[in-house]
């Protein structure tokens, strides 16, 4: 009988375990994407280039700041470039994604560079365009303590 | 001890799955913020600078102050109209300085324009740079028609050419013409050929002037306008049974023949006139004037004769004016010289005026061929007037330009760096001193002016 009673209440913490642990993860989770646009970014990142010209390869200063009150890690920051305000495609636009894998504090911020390279085939009707930039990232929320 | 165990177990259990900070999670999307990559522009090249550069243009410019860096220009050369012309070696393609020399400008005057490019981009046209007139260099031989002669000291005799000016108290007294037109009797001049390649002709006249031999005579001519260089026969103005013109007395009488067919300066250039005479008897008519004009866009132009044979007789006589080339006719001073030069004693020889006012000059000479006529020697020294201001001295009477003696002519080419300007050229005189070692006459076979000039 007191085996039985052991047996059931180390389940019972198996499972309380699990169940906490899942809790404790804020909700955060693995892979989703889609299950990630919905939830609060962590992350905000800013950064503007301007003077592109065709052939011509910049480094973009980013901003990548921590919204959260713990640290996280920043594995990778991607870059999609959206339709200009003029008749230019914006494949012309190449904007490489990089892997910093660097720990922001909580709150904290980083500055990073992004190599951007205005096509060298682009047209004429590509001066003065204006790409909209969208960034997407990759964190690890380390958790407080940590 | 074993529910012990099982305790403990579940402790660190919970102990684990309670302590959050021990988990790592990531986070995939889109981060919040916005940004923006924006593309430059090319600017304006700086308006560029033109100037001419022994017959080249160069074009300077800078780059421009903002924008994307360019990687080379495009340079336009335009008319004044502001057609875009095709660009020359040197400017042609994309030039990747900030200059660059175009050759092979065609003449006219043109304004360039500078496009920055890179790559595919091109930036705005630059403003057009200040125009510049392109020049053909050229170079001009003529001889001098208008001819005093002041050997005996005093006022100088015009001695000019017969046919050359009219109305100026020279004239020729022709062989004896048929009574009737003979296609094998005639006065024939190659006109000298002074245009300047860029002096289209507008129009071009054939002026004749002449008179019959007697008060009661009666003279007629019609002429033909040919190639001198093929004697092809450009145009026929009047014929046998309706004359250009006919003269009846001795009072001499103009007559003015357009010649449309002188379409070219090419034409203009090589121009010969074969002019059929008759007379109704007695003496031979007198000409005062045969002689070609030409108005271009450039200027008038008055054309005489390098070349004149008088056929009406059946026998060709070379009547060439006798300063324009070596051999042929010479002129012999009208009288005997003094033994030292003298200021009173000189030949004077007026050039007309074929130089655009346009025009550079760059420089002259004149070409002298003379000897002395019977024993000793003959020198010479030359003064350069324009108008009667005297601008320049070659030699002097104690230093002349040069001597001869014995039968041979000599030729002298004298540097004339006085004549600067189209206006100096232009109705140049000379006046032409000599002495005689004996005090006889000269012989002057050839008397050239050369005008290096730009236009």
């Amino acid at each position: 009988m007191r085996r039985s009673i052991t047996a059931v209440l180390a389940v019972v913490a198996l499972m309380a375990a699990a169940t906490a642990g899942y809790a404790a993860l804020g909700g955060a989770h693995r892979a989703a994407a889609p299950r990630a646009a919905i939830e609060p970014s962590p992350v905000k990142v800013t950064g503007d280039i301007s003077g592109l010209s065709p052939g011509m390869t910049a480094s973009m200063p980013i901003r990548v700041r921590n919204l959260t009150d713990g640290p996280i890690r920043l594995r990778w920051v991607r870059t999609n470039v959206r339709q200009a305000d003029v008749d230019c495609d914006p494949a012309n636009l190449h904007v490489e994604q990089i892997t910093p894998r660097v720990r922001i504090p909580a709150q904290g911020s980083i500055d990073l560079l992004v190599p951007v390279t205005l096509d060298r085939d682009a047209g004429d009707f590509c001066q003065g365009a204006r790409f909209p930039l969208r960034y997407r990232t990759r964190v690890n929320v380390i958790g407080v303590g940590n | 001890m074993r529910p012990r165990a099982t305790l403990i177990f579940c402790a660190l259990v919970l102990l684990v799955a309670l302590v959050p900070a021990a988990a790592s999670a990531s986070w995939t999307g889109s981060a919040k913020g916005s940004a923006a990559a924006e593309a430059n522009s090319l600017g304006s090249a700086s308006q560029p600078t033109a100037a001419l550069v022994n017959g080249n243009v160069t074009v300077n410019w800078t780059a421009p102050s903002s924008g994307a860096p360019p990687t080379g220009y495009l340079v336009r050369r335009y008319d004044l109209s502001g057609n875009a012309q095709a660009t020359g070696p040197g400017c042609s393609g994309t030039i990747a300085t900030t200059n660059c020399t175009e050759s092979a400008v065609p003449t006219g005057t043109w304004r360039y324009r500078v496009t920055a490019v890179r790559a595919n981009w091109r930036g705005p046209e630059s403003q057009a740079s200040a125009s510049v007139s392109v020049f053909t260099a050229r170079t001009l031989t003529t001889s001098a028609w208008n001819l005093a002669d002041a050997s005996a000291g005093g006022s100088p005799v015009n001695v000019s050419d017969q046919i050359a000016f009219a109305a100026d108290g020279r004239t020729l007294t022709t062989s004896s013409p048929p009574t009737s037109f003979s296609t094998n009797r005639y006065l024939e001049l190659d006109a000298n050929g002074p245009l300047p390649t860029n002096a289209t002709p507008s129009s071009a006249t054939f002026n004749m002037r002449l008179a019959a031999g007697g008060a009661t005579l009666t003279a007629c001519f019609y002429f033909d306008v040919r190639r001198a260089s093929t004697n092809a026969v450009l145009a026929t103005h009047g014929s046998a049974t309706t004359p250009v013109g006919c003269v009846t007395g001795t009072a001499q009488t103009t007559f003015s023949t357009a010649l449309p067919e002188v379409s070219s300066t090419a034409i203009a250039n090589d121009l010969r006139a074969r002019v059929y005479v008759r007379r109704s008897g007695g003496p031979a008519p007198t000409i005062d004037q045969a002689a070609l004009s030409v108005v271009t866009g450039l200027g008038s132009f008055d054309l005489y004769d390098d070349e004149l044979t008088d056929r009406l007789d059946g026998s060709a006589e070379d009547l060439t004016w006798p300063l324009v080339a070596s051999g042929g006719p010479t002129y012999v001073s009208a009288a005997n010289w003094s033994t030292s030069f003298s200021t009173s004693r000189y030949l004077r020889l007026t050039f007309p005026a074929y130089v655009p006012t346009a025009a550079t000059v760059s420089g002259a000479s004149f070409l002298h061929r003379f000897r002395r006529s019977g024993g000793g020697s003959a020198c010479w020294y030359l003064q350069v007037l324009q108008g009667t201001t005297v601008i320049g001295t070659h030699g002097s009477a104690t230093a002349p330009i040069s001597c001869t003696s014995g039968g041979s002519y000599r030729t002298d080419t004298v540097s004339l760096p006085e004549i600067n300007t189209p206006a100096r050229a232009n109705g140049v005189v000379l006046l032409l001193y000599v002495r005689s070692s004996t005090g006889r006459r000269s012989e002057h076979d050839q008397a050239n002016l050369t005008v290096n000039y730009a236009n």
